[in-house]
């Protein structure tokens, strides 16, 4: 039973997917658009096959430096978001300010960020890690201060530390917001990956998915470039689903939001 | 019969803007805002004066001064023409507007015209305002590379924007060495940061800049190496060309006469383009114009002319760095006016 519910739970979006496609295919045909300006689906695919190692380096290259910046952006977020959570002077004086971390215009800071790290990774990971720690602070800030008055005072009755309040009490009750707000995140780190690469990557052999994009739309392949911004959300899912995993790992037997009967 | 015509027309106009959508969010994501192309939709031609857009594709500075003194010294409106200059940024889709008619003309690079030509859109080149191509590389003066073949090295980091046919070239003409490639766009802030560091430039419009910042550099001009195609090139689609065939004679005068006064007195013209980019100075402008005029008049002949010779060279070229296929036949994809 449960394995055919999770049959369904693939073969929903699989099965839509493959109609939009087809939609998509249909109509670019019969409206007759040329491929440099709409290619259909089948040219997309066609094009993955045909560039698939110059796609696959970078798709690797992007992949790595994301996964590289959100990792960066969930250790940094959460260690701000729980010292946040927890400090009242903090949370007055600080808090406030990491807002501006949503505001900033990546584009704008974007050429800095080559600057300050130089060409290639660096500026990629540090991009896609600006773009998506607020999520992850903003989530585990509410998450601890979320925690049940109850259960807070009944800790403070049994002496026990600050510390343990944290360990025992804080994170774990924090911990279903703390991914929702990397869910969100593993988003946001393609995002900030590609504009990084816009501005710092490399642009020879191994470049990546940024830098083939803009290539491509140099060259009027439109289905290189199809090709190469659905690889970047493939990255994207990839890291969405591995954060999924393990939030349902780690919650599964005690939270209501992942419970399985 | 006309009416499944008109419903495929619409279908077609609906699925490009909607199929455009998904790549222009991402560039415009790194660039910054650019002219709405759609309210050229909804534009209509009277006679008196006729109004058409120019699509630029990049901000205005020297490249374009024959094209403001056009409008600034009253050519355009001396033709009947009421001409609206969009200006442009990095990522503008220039070309494509322009082969699909949301503007009447467009700014392209040469090589553009042939690639896209060569997918089959409908683009020609009517007007190239730069008869010798004014690209080249930008190295500080203290820098050991003192030629094209010194710069095309491993070791050597020169700074790009992705997907320029001149880079493949480069690496074509001096393979198996290559230096190391990265993204660009355009600006000069890292340039000036790392002494090593060469950069894709245009030959006359960067060092104008970093000589008034005292930042001696050298320039390597692409045409060097024998790439030497139009650089910015007015073009038009097929199918305005064949309907309002006066139109274009007519912007081709102006822009004949407006380049001819901007190489005499860019000064005028300087002042109107500095107020609309000041990301460039007034004095950078005047001295990148001087330095303008042997690349807008090449070899001689009228201003804007092109010969089949010189676009058959390039379609040979592009493909030759696989940039292309099959080179479009080199008469379909200019047109000269008198």
């Amino acid at each position: 039973m449960v394995g055919r519910a999770r049959l369904g739970t693939l073969a929903a979006p699989g099965l839509t997917f493959v109609l939009v496609a087809a939609i998509a295919e249909l109509g670019i045909r019969l409206a007759e658009l040329p491929a440099y300006l709409a290619p259909p689906p089948s040219e997309v695919v066609r094009a993955l096959w045909s560039e698939r190692a110059q796609l696959l380096t970078a798709t690797w290259s992007t992949a790595t430096n994301t996964a590289a910046g959100f990792l960066l952006s969930a250790c940094l977020g959460v260690g701000l978001g729980a010292a946040v959570g927890s400090s009242r002077w903090l949370r007055r004086g600080f808090y406030p300010l990491t807002n501006i971390l949503q505001m900033v215009p990546l584009v704008a800071i974007a050429p800095l960020l080559t600057l300050w790290f130089g060409y290639g990774s660096s500026a990629v990971i540090a991009s896609a890690c600006i773009v998506s720690i607020f999520p992850v602070i903003a989530n585990t800030v509410d998450g601890i201060q979320s925690v049940d008055l109850h259960l807070r005072e009944l800790f403070q009755l049994y002496g026990a530390s600050r510390w343990d309040t944290w360990r025992k009490l804080e994170l774990p009750a924090a911990l279903p917001q703390i991914f929702t707000g990397l869910r969100i995140a593993a988003g946001l780190a393609v995002i900030g990956a590609i504009v990084g690469e816009f501005v710092s990557g490399y642009v020879g052999d191994d470049a990546p998915i940024g830098i083939v994009i803009l290539s491509s739309l140099r060259e009027a392949r439109m289905n290189l470039v199809f090709a190469a911004i659905g690889l970047s959300a493939m990255v994207g899912f990839a890291l969405f689903g591995s954060v999924s995993w393990l939030g349902n790992r780690l919650l599964r037997h005690w939270h209501a939001s992942v419970r399985t009967e | 019969m006309k009416s499944s015509v008109s419903c495929r027309h619409l279908v077609r106009r609906t699925v490009v803007s909607t199929a455009w959508l998904l790549p222009w969010l991402v560039l415009s994501s790194c660039t910054e805002a650019a002219s709405t192309p759609k309210s050229a939709q909804s534009k209509t031609l009277s006679p008196k004066p006729e109004r058409v857009r120019l699509q630029l594709n990049w901000v205005p500075e020297p490249e374009f001064g024959g094209i403001y003194a056009a409008q600034v010294d009253g050519f355009f409106a001396k033709e009947g023409l009421e001409v609206e200059i969009l200006k442009g940024a990095a990522g503008v889709p220039s070309p494509q507007l322009t082969s699909e008619g949301q503007v009447e003309f467009g700014i392209v690079g040469g090589d553009q015209v042939v690639v896209l030509r060569s997918r089959g859109a409908p683009l020609t080149a009517v007007y190239a305002c730069f008869q010798t191509f004014p690209r080249g590389f930008i190295v500080h003066d203290a820098s050991p590379v003192r030629t094209l073949q010194d710069l095309w090295k491993e070791g050597v980091t020169v700074a790009v924007e992705p997907g320029l046919p001149f880079v493949k070239w480069m690496n074509r003409t001096f393979a198996p060495s290559k230096p190391t490639l990265v993204a660009s766009q355009g600006s000069l802030t890292a340039f000036l940061q790392t002494p090593a560091l060469a950069q894709a430039a245009f030959v006359f419009s960067e060092p104008a800049e970093l000589a008034l910042r005292k930042v001696p550099v050298r320039t390597l001009p692409v045409a060097d190496s024998g790439y030497d195609p139009y650089s910015v090139v007015v073009a038009t689609s097929d199918a305005f060309l064949r309907k309002r065939p006066d139109t274009v004679r007519r912007l081709i005068r102006a822009l004949r006469a407006g380049w001819t006064a901007y190489l005499a007195d860019p000064s005028k013209v300087n002042a109107v383009m500095a107020k609309l980019n000041p990301g460039m100075s007034r004095e950078a402008m005047d001295r990148a114009a001087s330095l303008a005029d042997p690349f807008v008049r090449g070899q001689g002949g009228p201003l804007g002319a092109m010969t089949e010779a010189r676009w058959k060279t390039l379609g040979e070229q592009l493909v030759a760095v696989g940039a292309i296929e099959h080179a479009p036949k080199a008469t379909s994809l200019f047109r000269n006016f008198d």
